[in-house]
């Protein structure tokens, strides 16, 4: 075993603690490997010894304040409703039934009953199944009015990355400012008459600014983070509209490949390439990779949920990051599935 | 006792893990207030570090009781009830971050957190506590969520994520984010 793989399993262990300490606990054969590996290696001993602390600090954490006297609040609560009710006990079987808390004293209302016409028909059965059907029928207007509002909301958001996309394309700085100068303007004003809701009016500002931004740098790395947290935002709503609208959901697909593809990984084997290796740059790229890895789940779920072929692009996109995750990062992948365990 | 060199023979572990034992209560025989006195302070625990604010804390702990009792019947007699109050504690939890819609806890201005130290404890010790607990509510919610559940109440992995409805693996990759982040923002302190 390597260190990378040690820390994993480390850092995933289920940790116990017995009277003589902390100790961890590793399925089948790993506990010997990682014990033999634990003997040689003085970083990953550091580790373990760091981990086991921490778990103690956790476990020795004082109680938190108000925890006796809202035990003892709601003890006698519980006591006094038991108390009121003396059916809740039921002595013939021994078995002790508290009734739902639902069942709260109400006042009643005096009810005064009207005799003229419009009394009589309100009372009628028709008039309140009527009644019911209009409320049902504008909730389901409602519902599907404020469906399409977030569609159209979500498809000005796929615009605004389209375009960001389209100046990223572009290697030579003056092109990438020509096509900012020309298009900035527009994009603002569509963005500006589009019917978004707070959190997408924050989110398109925030693309609209982004131009500017991709038209004038040249580091692929920060472009690369730039277009990772987007794809956060994508697939966020693709979520939603995974099973509400597969036609649009394609077209974001799309786009989401064209991100993870374009935005994303080319740009961080640009940023290799060049050999800039500072610490700063491994956590940036650490970073990002940790939000693919993220990513991969998510769009996982989008699939088992809709796994119609027409997710090509999905699919491609999720190709292409777990190939970069297996090639560059293997010490961040999810494990591998253990064993099962008899309980 | 100073364990940094104690590691379990790899026999010994294997025969001792075994899966949870259930808790030898069952609803519907033991009066619920027996419930209350052995469980309200793990839950309220978890509610609290969950939440990092008394108040919130107090009446999720509530919720969930209430919870517990009106649905008895969903309980399978032989299973885990600790994980299954857990479980119902972890919605009640989540249910309300919906509700309130943000995504970070914070903690309400009058909810004093800052408390002195216990007698007999020291001021060092005190902040490393404060530290640890400024730590854990800096995780997100779901490494929250299984880090505590597997740290104080000790559930197996394949439990938690029964509680949260995922698989085992991501709940481990969940656990491996948030000790990283904890060790990292803990250097120096533990």
């Amino acid at each position: 075993m390597n260190c990378q793989e040690v820390e994993s399993l480390l850092l995933q262990s289920e940790m116990e603690k017995t009277p003589d300490g902390v100790f961890v606990r590793f399925a089948g054969d790993a506990a010997r490997e990682v014990a033999d590996h634990l003997a040689t290696c003085a970083a990953c001993s550091q580790l373990a010894r760091k981990l086991r602390r921490l778990e103690k600090a956790v476990r020795s954490l004082p109680e938190p304040i108000g925890m006796l006297d809202s035990k003892n609040a709601f003890m006698d609560h519980l006591q006094n409703v038991v108390d009121d009710d003396e059916a809740a006990f039921d002595r013939t079987t021994d078995r002790t039934h508290v009734p739902a808390f639902t069942h709260r004293p109400y006042r009643r209302r005096r009810v005064v009953r009207k005799t003229n016409i419009f009394w009589r028909v309100a009372d009628s059965r028709v008039t309140a199944a009527a009644l019911v059907l209009m409320v049902i029928t504008g909730s389901i207007w409602t519902y599907r009015y404020r469906e399409e509002q977030v569609l159209a909301s979500a498809q000005a958001l796929n615009n605004l990355v389209e375009w960001n996309l389209r100046l990223a394309e572009h290697n030579n700085k003056l092109e990438r400012q020509r096509l900012y100068a020309a298009r900035a303007e527009a994009e603002r004003q569509l963005a500006m008459h589009a019917h978004l809701n707070a959190d997408d009016r924050r989110q398109a500002d925030s693309l609209i600014q982004s131009g500017e931004f991709l038209s004038t740098n040249e580091d692929p790395l920060a472009e690369a983070d730039h277009f990772s947290q987007i794809a956060d935002v994508l697939i966020t709503k693709m979520g939603f509209i995974a099973t509400k609208a597969p036609e649009t959901l394609a077209r974001f697909s799309d786009t989401y490949l064209r991100v993870v593809d374009d935005g994303i990984h080319k740009n961080l084997d640009r940023a290799e390439a060049s050999g800039n290796d500072t610490p700063d740059t491994q956590k940036q790229v650490a970073s990002i990779d940790r939000r693919d890895l993220l990513l991969q789940l998510k769009v996982e779920a989008i699939l088992e949920k809709n796994p119609a072929p027409s997710q090509t692009q999905l699919r491609k996109a999720l190709a292409i990051q777990k190939q970069y995750t297996e090639h560059h990062h293997s010490a961040i992948k999810p494990p591998k599935p253990q064993p099962a365990q008899q309980p | 006792m100073d364990d940094s060199n104690a590691w379990p023979d790899p026999e010994s572990e294997r025969d001792s893990v075994a899966g949870k034992p259930t808790d030898g209560i069952e609803p519907g025989i033991g009066d619920p207030t027996q419930w209350v006195a052995e469980y309200w302070d793990s839950v309220y625990k978890l509610l609290y570090r969950l939440s990092s604010n008394r108040h919130d804390a107090e009446d999720l702990t509530q919720e969930t009781f209430l919870r517990a009792i009106e649905r008895q019947s969903s309980f399978r007699p032989g299973t885990n009830f600790r994980a299954w109050l857990m479980r119902i504690a972890t919605n009640a939890f989540l249910d309300r971050q919906r509700r309130k819609k943000i995504v970070r806890i914070t903690a309400l201005p009058d909810d004093v957190r800052h408390e002195a130290p216990a007698p007999g404890q020291g001021l060092e010790e005190h902040e490393k506590h404060r530290s640890v607990e400024a730590a854990i509510a800096e995780l997100t919610e779901t490494q929250r969520i299984i880090f505590m559940l597997r740290g104080q109440e000790e559930l197996s992995f394949r439990e938690i994520a029964q509680v949260i409805g995922m698989t085992e693996e991501t709940a481990r990759w969940h656990m491996m984010q948030a000790r990283r982040q904890l060790l990292i923002k803990l250097d120096g302190i533990l």
